[in-house]
């Protein structure tokens, strides 16, 4: 008898293992979308395919840490192509990086247009803004480049460039 | 020896069955409850690279080649890594569940030879009940109970037991078939892993403190150990990895040190290994090394050299990985702990059996400490693996999904981390779902360390032409990996790239992409992993600047080969005209240097860039002598 139930528990067992490779179906792809935003929360899935490069990892689900350099991609709004656009950039400046390396100048450029630079030497939540000219936002999209003079060395186990922190980037109307 | 077989479960009577059967089984069962995230864990890094063995074999050749060349570091473990995945994969694809079963069937056979062989030592079935619950608890388990490379660590853990186990039964039978179990045990467990060679030392220990008719016996068994360690030495090449070079010097009492902290829950998880732990940590660290060897000397003291035996055996399953300083790693704590936990299992069951409150209470209070904050490590380290794993199945599953609903697309994957990379994509599993053409969306891959030990990047880097190509031909699909799961943003994606290459013109060379091969003098190196390394002096083609004031901006990577003897110098020169000279010094990380272009300088249409370099270097099996990895070179204003 303990035979049989042997024999009942392994071909059990085994018809369960042999189940789990099961083929797998193909679900529902997610939803396509070839429309760009002109305001990105850098936190937001949607909004990693236009952070071309530079920022790291979202933290805090909210924002990223950049590196020294780092470029997005925005859709210009609606009637910038007349009027032109405000590029706005809310970064928080962190005490520990002041107290490191001391001011940090950041600046930007689109294709043909240098910015003015901007400098911050307290800590806290700033907004860096700039009037960008209709002449610039005639494309769909428009590469926009960022600099900092300076960014805080890796350090222990973080082997980041650390310049600082951006929670979003956006191209308003006027 | 002494014994005391009063409190040693015996199974003569029905009840004493019962016990016997429980007293196995509880500390099987805690097992089982504390790494239950374990059972379910995916794959991971490796475990790729195992799995992928299967869809090569395709006759006797290959399966020979598969079972026995020599992979990863030069490591050949038949059993606990090539037989293991081979076999699971073909009866059970990608479903987890029963290699992780197996592994825990295996853990729980180690954790009955364990009990047995701490049976017979100490002669208290307390302590080797102990014994398990204080192994199982350790933080350092949690990669051998939770991922399947790991599995050679537990079924070394079985032989090495089981081999141990029979040896005491021959010592105290003089039985043959014992000793051929010994040598049988003994000689799989080379299929299981290298530690397998610390047997004999153990053996011939023990022969020689507690049994030494035997230990002539013992030393046959280093003959298998050297002949292992001479194929080893003398005909399996040296791994080139950095990660695994062996170094004997004084900082192998670091290793010791912060292995040490390991074995003692001194760390929490979050700690960083290469500095001290926290006060409370080390306190508890002390407290233990004060009474593990404060035992350990005591019993000594009495001519009752188990403790000492105990800590042999800690020391000597550690002595293999100690040269190992670039590689540190908790698991391989998974067979040195046995020794410690049957020291304090031992040390435990004695205080509390030893009639002095105070020592009883100081020892379970030891002991309670030493377990919460292990096991919480444990737990927290389970969670760790279990959800990076999830994170990985979701992403592989959803681009088969992907794949599934539009066959013969390739697929960019964008916003890839590096740990996510390394974590498994590095091991390409898609090979093993049939999905050709997945890669890193142009430019993307940058922000992934090419790891060229670990075989690179290069087999998903793709040029922005062609990526912009497939796009324009419907040929491609983009899937952003976010942390709520992929997105497809293939249309949106496209108008990113568009922007990006339009600001490319001349005025950029991509070392990546084909397209920019014109641009290149014939000093590069083929297109290796998202980059072209360069010699010692390499040039570009690149539009004149402009408009004054801008500058040339080189991207790369400089791997610590580069900077092993110190800083290198990469200097620039554009239309004859020295730009100046960077220093490079950060090893094995990104950099991005520029240097401003003089007002003077003014060619017109394209103009010759030259990246020099004051020193280059080579790596053993790669004849080339290589300086830095170039990614990107742009004339652009400075912003």
């Amino acid at each position: 008898m303990w035979r049989l139930k042997l024999i009942f528990v392994l071909v059990a067992i085994a018809l369960l293992l042999a189940n789990c490779k099961r083929p797998r179906q193909a679900r529902a792809g997610s939803a396509s979308s070839d429309r760009l935003l002109s305001v990105l929360n850098v936190a937001d899935d949607s909004a990693a395919v236009q952070l071309v490069h530079g920022f790291y990892d979202p933290e805090g689900n909210a924002w990223r840490w950049t590196g020294p350099r780092f470029s997005v991609v925005l859709a210009p709004p609606p009637g910038a192509n007349s009027r032109g656009a405000l590029l706005v950039l809310k970064v928080t400046v962190p005490q520990n990086s002041l107290d490191s390396i001391g001011p940090i100048t950041l600046s930007a450029s689109l294709p043909g247009l240098p910015l003015s630079p901007q400098t911050y030497a307290q800590p806290g939540e700033f907004s860096y803004s700039r009037d960008i000219p209709a002449s610039s936002l005639a494309a769909d999209a428009v590469n926009i480049d960022f600099q900092l003079d300076k960014t805080l060395p890796p350090s222990g186990a973080d082997s980041r460039h650390l310049g600082i922190v951006v929670t979003s980037v956006a191209l308003e109307s006027r | 020896m002494v014994s005391d077989p009063s409190d040693t479960p015996s199974g003569s009577s029905p009840a004493g069955l019962r016990a016997q059967i429980a007293w196995f089984a509880l500390p099987m069962l805690f097992c089982l409850w504390l790494n239950w995230l374990g059972l379910k864990t995916w794959f991971t890094a490796d475990d790729f690279a195992w799995l992928g063995l299967r869809p090569r074999v395709h006759d006797l050749s290959s399966l020979c080649w598969a079972l026995f060349h020599p992979f990863a570091q030069g490591t050949v473990r038949t059993l606990s890594e090539r037989a293991y995945f081979l076999v699971f994969y073909s009866l059970f694809g990608l479903n987890v569940i029963p290699f992780r079963i197996a592994a825990f069937l295996t853990q729980f056979a180690a954790i009955g030879f364990l009990m047995a062989v701490l049976r017979r030592l100490s002669g208290s079935a307390l302590a080797a009940f102990l014994a398990p619950l204080l192994w199982c608890c350790a933080a350092p388990m949690a990669l051998a109970m939770g991922w399947s490379s790991a599995y050679n660590e537990i079924l070394c853990a079985l032989l090495l037991f089981a081999a141990f186990y029979f040896l005491l039964r021959h010592i105290d039978s003089g039985r043959r078939r014992d000793l051929i179990a010994v040598w049988a045990c003994y000689l799989l467990g080379f299929g299981a892993l290298e530690h397998i060679v610390v047997f004999p030392i153990l053996a011939s220990a023990y022969a020689l403190l507690f049994a030494r008719p035997y230990f002539r016996k013992t030393l046959l068994l280093f003959l298998p150990a050297l002949l292992f360690a001479g194929i080893h030495v003398f005909l399996i090449p040296p791994s080139t990895d950095p990660l695994y070079q062996l170094s004997f010097d004084a900082r192998i009492f670091d290793t010791l040190r912060t292995y040490w902290f390991l074995s003692t829950a001194a760390f929490r998880p979050i700690d960083n290994w290469t500095r001290f732990p926290h006060p409370f940590g080390l306190a508890l660290s002390l407290a233990l090394a004060f009474a593990l060897f404060g035992y350990a000397a005591a019993r000594a003291a009495r001519r009752d050299y188990r403790g000492l035996f105990y800590l042999i055996w800690y020391f000597a399953l550690l002595a293999p990985v100690l040269p190992l300083r670039n590689h540190i790693q908790d698991y391989y704590l998974t067979l040195p702990l046995t020794g410690l936990a049957m020291l304090g299992a031992s040390a435990l069951a004695h205080a509390l059996k030893s009639r002095r409150p105070a020592l009883a209470t100081a020892a379970i209070v030891l002991a309670l400490a030493y377990t919460t904050v292990s096991a919480s490590g444990l737990r927290f380290n389970l969670r760790w693996n279990y959800e990076h794993a999830r994170s990985l199945q979701s992403l592989i599953e959803a681009i088969y999904d992907a794949h599934l609903a539009h066959p013969g697309k390739i697929i960019l994957l964008d916003n890839v981390t590096n740990g996510l990379f390394w974590a498994g994509l590095g091991d390409h599993p898609f090979r093993l779902l049939d999905i050709p053409g997945v890669y890193l969306a142009p430019g993307s891959e940058v922000d992934i360390q090419p790891h060229l030990e670990w075989g690179g990047i290069s087999d998903y880097v793709i040029g922005p032409s062609q990526a912009m190509e497939a796009l324009d031909q419907n040929r491609a699909l983009v899937l952003v990996v976010g942390v709520h799961g992929v997105i497809d943003v293939t249309g949106s994606y496209r108008k990113v790239l568009a922007a990006e290459m339009a600001n490319l013109s001349p005025m950029i060379v991509d070392l990546a992409d084909p397209a920019f091969a014109s641009r290149l003098g014939p000093e590069w190196y083929s297109i290796d992993k998202g980059f072209r390394w360069m010699p010692r002096s390499a040039t570009v083609t690149l539009g004149a600047p402009t408009s004054p004031g801008m500058e040339i901006v080189v991207t790369g990577f400089c791997p610590a080969a580069a900077v092993a003897a110190g800083p290198v110098h990469l200097s620039v020169s554009a239309a004859g005209r020295n730009l100046g000279s960077s220093a490079i010094t950060a090893p094995d990380s990104p950099f991005v240097v520029a240097f401003p272009l003089p007002p003077s300088l003014a060619p017109t249409g394209m103009m010759s860039v030259t990246l020099s370099l004051d020193r280059v270097f080579s790596i053993p099996s790669d004849r080339r002598r290589l300086g830095l990895a170039i990614r990107r070179i742009e004339i652009k204003r400075p912003d």
